[in-house]
């Protein structure tokens, strides 16, 4: 995929982000589109370009909200890493480790953007993590996984076929 | 170059994730002031079609708001307008009753001022339809928030129109409330004087002016403006009677002419109003 195209996947996801994300949340917990990319991307990638696009994504996301500029970058390198090593040589390319892995990448991130934001306060980061990162972490799994049997269902982008071609 | 070798040979994508993690903290620990405005400079070339697209989505969501809103309002006006027409017969059947003659409300044909005239004290405005549009010298032109002048000069597809702020224009006009007539009269600015008003009469600043159709120059009932300040002169035996017009006279650009009355029965905008909303619903 070339870099004009992540970066359109890229601002799509931050226009899904800004504008629906607010919309169809659950008891304040919205739903992370761009951590759906990043795991989507990052996948079928080596991994020096997952890192680059997930220190990208997070670096546009920042730059929406400049007050914590590089939290989202820090973290999303360290998802897009995480991903591109684990789940390029381990993993089986299926529908429940994909929940599986945006699920985990969105606690991580969680876990790191609180710290941020809280300065490591324990308390708060303990708080926020149980009242809105698991369950955004599970809306956004199960959003990955409609997304996942949308576009792989519909053979949109050929990502397992590309795969398992290689493999 | 061993240890770059180190880095960049058999460990490239430890180096690569390293370098991004640093970046990182540097753009975290930079004063925020600096990373706002950073930010800003970026955002404004990156983000301006996001921002776009969300700002759309914003706006249709308004417009969702505000045609629910609409569609109560348009519910509420088909109601009342209902009780106004058994009102509207009640009051014809008593005119008859009484003998009056038939009465009835305007016409009116909207135009933009297309030019501003450069006299002081003579103030008028041309708008851009004429004689081929059926105006006619005398016919009054109102803006949305009341009376505004007459036509004194028509064009083939101009008219010329007088402002009330004009020395030479005086309107007869009527207090809504108490119904005590007197003559309107241009001071300086939006700012006039109601003239003729005895010391007794009942005037009150906030009342309304409406005009009172005597003489024929202006169609009765259109509002004009708004007393400010009422003072009796000493041992005078009238008031003296400040006002302020509704119209920003020297901001003026849609206006209408008044191009002739219509009759009570005559039911254009309802019925339009009620097609409109039959062929939305498919009721034929």
């Amino acid at each position: 995929m070339n870099p004009v195209k992540v970066l359109v996947i890229f601002i799509l996801g931050l226009i899904l982000q800004l504008t629906i994300a607010d919309k169809v949340a659950i008891a304040g917990a919205k739903p992370d589109f761009l951590i759906v990319i990043l795991v989507a991307l990052a996948l079928n990638r080596n991994v020096i370009a997952a890192v680059i696009i997930g220190f990208s994504l997070g670096f546009i996301q920042d730059l929406a909200s400049p007050a914590f500029l590089g939290m989202n970058a820090f973290a999303k390198s360290l998802i897009a890493y995480g991903i591109a090593r684990i789940g390029g040589e381990y993993l089986p390319h299926n529908i429940l480790y994909f929940i599986a892995l945006i699920f985990s990448a969105v606690l991580i991130n969680d876990i790191i953007s609180l710290n941020v934001v809280y300065s490591f306060s324990f308390t708060n980061v303990l708080g926020s993590f149980f009242r809105y990162s698991l369950l955004t972490a599970v809306y956004s799994a199960l959003l990955g996984g409609v997304l996942y049997i949308l576009v792989f269902g519909l053979g949109m982008i050929g990502v397992v076929r590309q795969r398992s071609r290689i493999e | 170059m061993q240890f770059l070798a180190f880095l960049f040979d058999k460990h490239l994508d430890k180096t690569v994730l390293v370098a991004v993690l640093v970046v990182s903290l540097v753009f975290l620990n930079l004063p925020e002031a600096s990373k706002v405005n950073k930010a800003k400079v970026v955002t404004s070339f990156l983000l301006y079609p996001v921002n776009k697209v969300s700002r759309y989505f914003a706006s249709v969501e308004e417009l969702r708001q505000e045609n629910t809103d609409l569609k109560r309002m348009v519910a509420t006006l088909y109601h009342e307008r209902e009780r106004l027409l058994q009102f509207r017969d009640e009051r014809n059947r008593l005119r008859k009753l009484l003998g009056f003659k038939e009465d009835s409300f305007y016409r009116f044909m909207p135009c933009e001022v297309i030019a501003n005239s450069s006299e002081r004290f003579l103030h008028s405005v041309v708008v851009d339809r004429g004689k081929v549009d059926g105006v006619k010298v005398g016919m009054a032109v109102v803006d949305y928030r009341g009376l505004v002048g007459r036509v004194i000069e028509v064009f083939p597809h101009s008219a010329r129109v007088m402002l009330i702020n004009n020395k030479s224009c005086s309107v007869s006009c009527i207090d809504k409330r108490s119904r005590v007539v007197g003559i309107l009269e241009w001071e300086r600015g939006n700012l006039f004087s109601l003239e003729y008003v005895g010391s007794s009469e009942d005037v009150r600043p906030q009342d309304t002016l409406i005009t009172s159709g005597f003489g024929k120059l202006f169609p009765k009932g259109f509002t004009v403006g708004t007393i400010f300040h009422v003072a009796d002169e000493k041992g005078g035996l009238a008031r003296k009677v400040s006002a302020v017009a509704f119209s920003d006279l020297n901001k003026l650009e849609e206006l209408f002419i008044v191009v002739g009355g219509r009759k009570w029965e005559e039911n254009e905008i309802y019925d339009e109003l009620e097609k409109l909303s039959r062929k939305k619903s498919g009721v034929k």
